[in-house]
């Protein structure tokens, strides 16, 4: 038994078989063979045998991630049977007696040499693609088989270094019950993904994939973070346990569903959820969320090898409004940059991302990009409740000129006698500190703000929240940020303007009673989150929530906000 | 880059066609790509797939170099982008089905005529 301590990046406890993602070391060696033929066979297997596999990994692409993914793995289908590639393998083998692995490992070194050469980026990206297909096929010649998210067929939990988005997109939730990574923190990726798919999870363990062997019982407890390797008998009973009394609590829970979020003492919020792609709503609504109060749009952007059409999108945003019947959907236009990065637009790369070109500066230049994604988004309008916000917004002249842009593109489909709905809400993300400060004076002209805590801390505290030695500066909880918070809120409501909030604190138990004294209006989280928050909520009143104001933003450090709302609120 | 591996000689390849009948220059049609993003993974998947299925060898020309047509690896090393201009030849017992189809293949996918 072994215990590593890690973070709980989405609650629930996953008892089950260890399935590595971590890559096998192969060793190749140019050896002579005696037997040609059956060497040649030997190929002949494995190129059937990573064929077939492929066109499994294919076909649960093709489900999961789109036509356009899985385009990919017909290529790669393709490099299989390319008679410039295998021929001189073979060729090779009954030639000069080479064993297969190293003959097809020379051959695919020299297309891999020639394509990294090449000077185009999308071509360069294609080595990456015959060194995919090559090691697929050498595994098997090897017999050391090659873990892939496509092929798990039994339940197990996954282990992996990271778990980037297209991994996690493979995700079989019939299948994977929890993950675990080295790497990572609440707001990595990995995170809200466990989250919005409901897999308990812990990340950051640092050493998960070094410990862990394939097939060894695991434990994880995405509550405290711990992950238990090859448990005791105890252990295992504590833990059913334990996963029996949540999934009680979950039915009590979800008795919710259908429930306002009314205060104890009678005011209504809004509980929301964030949500990265259609396919994700059906949480939202089996969550019972009031509405969605981040719908983050790059996500239609990524992992393909262009920009979505104008239809693409619209069919995307339909589908969403139209799943919602009428609840609020607040849709953020594209958030590139940053960690974000879309290898088709050839942007120079840049020494500080996050303070760059990204999010409403990309689209402010490259509006032909914007503008496709506004007209997308007006013409769906007509089928729910559509708000629009605008991200990464430093100045007023930003929003103003953003806005026009819309209204630009509103006024043209008109003319085109294309249906547009009328009463549009336009909005911002206050994540930097110049729009929260000038809050007062960006109420005048937006109709709401949608407060993002992520980028908000981060750039307040000017610590990179993906830098782990920096990751103390972090703090949701700091006095600052709540003043910041509170002066958003204040400065909105003068202007009769409504306030969410849809970075990861907005659905943090600890945060929750705070933000309900400083008069937050709409709480936007992971669905996950909702019910359970709906629970706590009912439980709060708002007037005494209300009357620790002015004695909470008169503290000077985060652990006092920190004891103070687990005292006041009991909460831990 | 060494792109004598996948490029043919061009003083090598067959130009013409010696049979009982004499000599038959091989099937040859030129094509301009018209498509925004040329030939990327999706339609060189396509075309590969369409030459694969049949007998007759088919090159595909670009720039000065000439590739296999049923070799994925082949087609993408040419790097086809918008606005190039490209030719097929084909030469085998099934060559006019095979260029029929190719140029269809062309045209409905929208990559060029």
């Amino acid at each position: 038994m072994i215990e590593l301590n890690g973070i709980g990046a989405s609650d629930g406890i996953a008892i089950a078989k260890a399935y590595s993602l971590k890559e096998p070391e192969f060793i190749i060696e140019n050896k002579t063979v005696s037997d040609k033929q059956q060497e040649l066979k030997k190929l002949d297997d494995a190129l059937n045998q990573a064929k077939s596999e492929l066109e499994q990994i294919r076909d649960t692409a093709r489900v999961r991630l789109g036509e356009e993914k899985a385009a990919i793995f017909s290529a790669h289908l393709l490099v299989l049977q390319d008679p410039e590639f295998i021929e001189p393998v073979k060729a090779d083998i009954e030639n000069n007696s080479i064993c297969a692995e190293y003959a097809l490992k020379e051959k695919a070194d020299m297309f891999i040499a020639m394509f990294e050469a090449m000077d185009n980026e999308y071509m360069k990206e294609r080595a990456a693609d015959i060194k995919d297909v090559s090691k697929r096929v050498i595994s098997h010649l090897l017999s050391v088989p090659l873990p892939n998210l496509s092929l798990i067929s039994e339940e197990v939990i996954v282990v992996a270094e990271d778990l980037t988005p297209s991994d996690t997109a493979q995700l079989n939730g019939q299948y994977v019950k929890g993950f675990t990574t080295n790497i990572g923190g609440r707001t990595s990726h990995s995170a809200i993904m466990a989250r919005s798919m409901e897999i308990p999870a812990v990340v950051g363990t640092k050493q998960a994939t070094s410990e862990i062997q394939n097939g060894m019982i695991l434990i994880v407890d995405g509550f405290t973070g711990k992950l238990i390797i090859d448990p005791t008998e105890k252990q295992l009973i504590e833990y059913k346990q334990k996963h029996e009394q949540y999934v009680l609590q979950r039915e009590e829970w979800s008795k919710l569903v259908n429930e306002a979020t009314v205060t104890e003492d009678g005011h209504h919020v809004e509980l929301a959820a964030n949500i990265g792609k259609p396919e994700d709503v059906e949480k939202v609504l089996e969550n019972g969320a009031e509405g969605i109060g981040l719908y983050r749009t790059e996500f239609l952007y990524m992992e393909r090898d262009k920009l979505p059409t104008e239809e693409e999108q619209f069919d995307a945003y339909k589908t969403v409004l139209e799943k919602m019947e009428g609840k609020p959907v607040v849709v953020r236009t594209l958030d590139i940059g940053g960690d974000k990065e879309l290898p088709y637009l050839k942007l120079p790369h840049e020494l500080n991302p996050f303070l760059g070109f990204r999010a409403i500066r990309l689209c402010l230049e490259q509006q032909d990009i914007f503008r496709t994604q506004l007209r997308a988004l007006l013409r769906a309008s007509t089928f729910g409740n559509l708000k629009i916000m605008f991200p990464m917004i430093a100045t007023v002249d930003e929003f103003n000129e953003a806005k026009s842009i819309l209204m630009e593109e509103k006024q043209k489909l008109i003319q085109e006698n294309i249906e547009v709905a009328e009463d549009i809400e336009i909005g911002m993300m206050v994540e930097i500190p110049s729009a929260a400060v000038l809050a007062d004076q960006f109420a005048k002209v937006v109709d709401f703000f949608s407060i993002g805590t992520n980028d908000l801390i981060q750039y307040t505290m000017a610590a990179d929240r993906m830098n782990e030695r920096v990751s103390y500066l972090y703090q949701p909880y700091n006095p600052a940020i709540l003043r910041l918070v509170s002066m958003v809120i204040d400065a909105a409501h003068q202007q009769g303007r409504w306030v969410g909030m849809c970075g990861e604190m907005a659905g943090d138990k600890v945060a929750i009673p705070l933000l309900l004294g400083l008069g937050l209006d709409e709480f936007s989280m992971s669905a996950s989150s909702i019910l359970p928050a709906r629970t706590q909520l009912k439980h709060l009143s708002k007037a005494h929530a209300a009357s620790h104001k002015a004695e909470l933003l008169a503290m000077d450090t985060a652990e006092k906000v920190i004891d103070f709302a687990k005292e006041t609120y009991a909460v831990n | 880059m060494n792109s004598t591996y996948i490029a043919k000689d061009n003083k090598n390849t067959k130009q013409h066609r010696i049979g009982e009948k004499g000599e038959i220059p091989m099937l040859q049609k030129t094509i301009n790509i018209t498509s925004e993003s040329g030939i990327h993974a999706r339609p060189a998947t396509l075309l590969v797939n369409k030459a694969s299925s049949f007998t007759s060898n088919i090159d595909l020309e670009f720039n000065g170099k000439k590739v296999n047509l049923k070799s994925i690896m082949g087609v993408m090393s040419l790097g086809i982008g918008q606005g190039a201009s490209v030719t097929f030849h084909v030469d085998g017992d099934d060559e006019q089905e095979a260029l029929d189809a190719i140029v269809e293949l062309m045209s409905k996918e929208g990559l060029g005529a």
